[in-house]
């Protein structure tokens, strides 16, 4: 069946043999428009890499022979095939497609219902076809298009959000919990958990882009930048509490505010460590942890807020929110249940067996590694 | 179809993996043979680079690749995948390697393929993979590799600065590098980032040895690696966690000789040949990045392979790129 469609598309594409015919496209032509529109249909079921036939699927459209949202109601159909949720040419394709619909999307985000629309389609692939890397890119792109009106206003430095354009992306969150809880070992989600989150962080989680000093969008978190963050606050003599103490907080902070996202921080690093307990050996969720280890030093190092989170006139406390002393504390909880388990004679089913417990050991030392290692660094004179 | 695994001490297979290569041309019954046809061009470069690292450069008809692949360049100076297939990046870096592997760029019109390639150049710093607009890091080290090959980075319509810039944007707090800025860290979207920097000279802009350790959790209890956290082991990651490491100088830090049985156990006994794991049916693209990844671990025999751009050394060193890295 391939075969026949790409013979019917090449001698479609191709011009007429006529001696009087100029060299015209075949898209002005209606039988061959005919026969172009049949076979790709045929290939993009089959194979939506084949860039022959996807790209004359946007030329219909833009010559106005197919329909651009009927056309997106065919990429859900071909999408239902788990094999093409692979496709990198199905997602552009669609993206594509929202793209020319919605021409100004460059300077207006999209409407938060279109997006929560389509990050439907992307939930139903990632629940057909889990990891798949594409359909979460494409999910990416879609909380950014929530995110953009949330950013301005966080990075000019007003923090009233009077439309309510967090609460999609809030959901968005909540949603990418609930799949975390059911889907343990899928990276995927939780690095667009992340997204979300770094989205709702705003201005407090990006950093100014080291090559061209432009404020970007984009996380850029180093080794190096953290160093020096965290030598700066030294230097400013700004403490902290400890992370446990800004969930015991009466306020409520204000959405948006540095002591709102220091409060996300902390209820996903409780919601991990918790995880990880009940689910032991699974390596995503160890490196969800590192994330959300390595965000909390980030906003511990902030300077231009002096306090923040818990009691941090107490003298005893930490001065920092998360630190290697509270990781490895961590861990030893961890392995201490694994003893206090492998030693139950009340209920065997409780206690782990020896390959799990060796790997949870395994990822417990390789986190402890990641956090020293994050403070192993020399600090430079800072980059042009 | 029968297959079978290789026995439990295995060596490479190198006869029958030449066999393998030499008659993919002739499955023309196979409903993959036809589901692959918009990626000929691509395969031809894998069966190329495999069978030059195997020792075996004549065991295809060079005039006829050479014949083939001028058939498949378009007036705008890009190659589609296939006879009549549109243009595309990925395809126009697959048949320049392919051309300069067998020395005979002298076959085709090189000024326009490089203004294909600078036609796809974006203000943003990105490249697109055709003229509709996809964007993926994956596209610029295509762009680059391909002007790298054919020493046309000085063209004056590009600017490589801003590609950096953008490449920074995609490097996420892990280390790795995604598809675009915040995409999740994927071992092949770290060879591409990691390749293009190093072509361009920007290595300092990579945490190596984060990076690095990161890459090294790749690796399975079987000897195998993954792409990503919790994902299952594949011989093409073979290829793009080693040469990543080998370009940031830390192949040491991957069991060397878990890997390789890994990548012996994964080829076919029967019809040659290597799949994405043991006791799974072969195909061209494994074959070929199994045999790079047996050729950086350096087995005997092999080929030495260029880790920047999957070709073999000799042929960059002739073209004189191999010092420049």
């Amino acid at each position: 069946m391939p075969y026949a469609a790409y013979a019917e598309l090449k001698s479609a594409i191709r011009p007429t043999i006529s001696s009087d015919s100029t060299d015209q496209p075949w898209w002005k032509d209606q039988d061959r428009t005919r026969r172009m529109i049949g076979a790709t249909s045929c290939i993009m079921m089959l194979c939506p890499d084949s860039f022959m036939a996807v790209n004359a699927r946007k030329q219909l459209v833009l010559e106005g022979h197919l329909d651009a949202d009927q056309e997106i109601k065919y990429l859900d159909m071909i999408l239902t095939f788990p094999r093409n949720c692979k496709s990198s040419g199905a997602w552009h394709h669609r993206k594509w497609l929202l793209c020319y619909i919605y021409k100004d999307h460059a300077t207006v985000p999209l409407d938060p219902t279109i997006v929560e629309e389509q990050l439907r389609v992307c939930h139903q692939a990632a629940e057909r076809y889990p990891k798949c890397y594409y359909a979460w890119t494409m999910r990416h792109w879609l909380v950014e298009q929530l995110g953009k009106r949330w950013w301005q206003a966080s990075t000019d430095g007003s923090e009233t959000v009077a439309d309510g354009s967090l609460e999609p992306l809030e959901r968005e969150l909540d949603r990418m919990r609930s799949h975390m809880n059911q889907n343990i070992s899928d990276h995927s989600t939780q690095q667009h958990l992340q997204q979300c989150m770094l989205q709702l962080g705003g201005r407090w989680v990006v950093q100014q882009a080291p090559v061209t000093g432009e404020k970007d969008m984009v996380l850029q978190w180093s080794r190096k930048e953290l160093a020096r963050r965290r030598k700066r606050k030294q230097e400013l003599g700004i403490s902290r509490g400890p992370v446990h103490s800004v969930l015991q907080t009466r306020d409520t902070p204000r959405k948006g505010s540095y002591a709102w996202v220091v409060h996300l921080w902390a209820t996903e690093l409780e919601r991990i460590r918790g995880l990880i307990e009940s689910y032991p050996g699974h390596e995503s969720l160890w490196y969800h942890l590192r994330f959300v280890y390595y965000g909390l030093r980030w906003l511990d190092s902030e300077t231009s807020v002096p306090f923040g989170g818990g009691d941090a006139m107490d003298t005893e406390v930490k001065a920092e929110f998360v630190s290697q002393a509270t990781e490895d504390a961590y861990v030893q909880t961890i392995i201490r249940g694994h003893e206090t388990t492998a030693s139950a004679e009340t209920d065997p089913a409780s206690a782990l067996d020896i390959d799990t417990r060796e790997l949870q050991s395994r990822l417990c030392k390789h986190y402890l590694l990641f956090v020293s290692h994050l403070d192993d660094v020399e600090v430079d004179m800072p980059e042009k | 179809m029968s297959h079978s695994p290789a026995p439990s001490s295995p060596e490479l297979l190198l006869d029958q993996h030449v066999k393998y290569i030499k008659e993919l041309d002739t499955k023309k019954n196979d409903l993959e043979y036809w589901l692959t046809e918009h990626l000929r061009v691509n395969g031809l470069y894998w069966g190329t680079t495999a069978l030059h690292l195997l020792g075996r450069p004549e065991a295809l008809d060079h005039d006829q690749i050479v014949e083939y692949l001028v058939k498949c360049q378009h007036d705008n100076g890009g190659f589609g995948g296939h006879i009549d297939h549109d243009p595309h990046i990925l395809s126009t870096l697959s048949a320049v390697q392919v051309l300069i592997t067998y020395d005979r760029l002298d076959a085709i019109n090189v000024d326009r393929v490089v203004d294909y390639i600078t036609s796809l150049h974006n203000p943003d710093g990105t490249f697109s993979g055709d003229a509709w607009g996809e964007t993926d890091t994956r596209f610029i080290f295509c762009a680059l590799n391909c002007l790298s090959l054919l020493k046309r980075l000085d063209d004056k319509r590009l600017n490589l600065d801003k590609t950096i810039e953008y490449i920074v944007r995609c490097r996420n707090f892990d280390g790795g590098f995604g598809s675009a800025p915040g995409g999740e860290s994927h071992a092949a979207q770290v060879y591409v980032c990691v390749g293009s920097l190093t072509i361009l000279g920007a290595q300092q802009h990579i945490d190596a040895d984060q990076l690095g350790w990161w890459l090294s959790e790749r690796q399975l209890k079987n000897g195998g690696l993954n792409g990503r956290p919790e994902k299952l082991e594949d011989v093409c990651y073979s290829w793009w966690v080693l040469s990543s490491l080998s370009m940031l100088k830390r192949v040491h830090w991957i069991d060397g000789a878990k890997l390789t049985k890994f990548i012996l156990e994964a080829q076919d006994t029967e019809t040659g040949g290597i799949s994405d794991r043991p006791g799974n049916l072969p195909d061209v693209f494994h074959t070929n990045f199994g045999i790079c990844g047996l050729s950086l671990l350096g087995y005997p025999g092999l080929v030495v392979v260029d880790p920047i751009y999957c070709m073999p050394r000799h042929v960059i060193q002739r073209i004189g790129l191999a010092d420049k890295h």
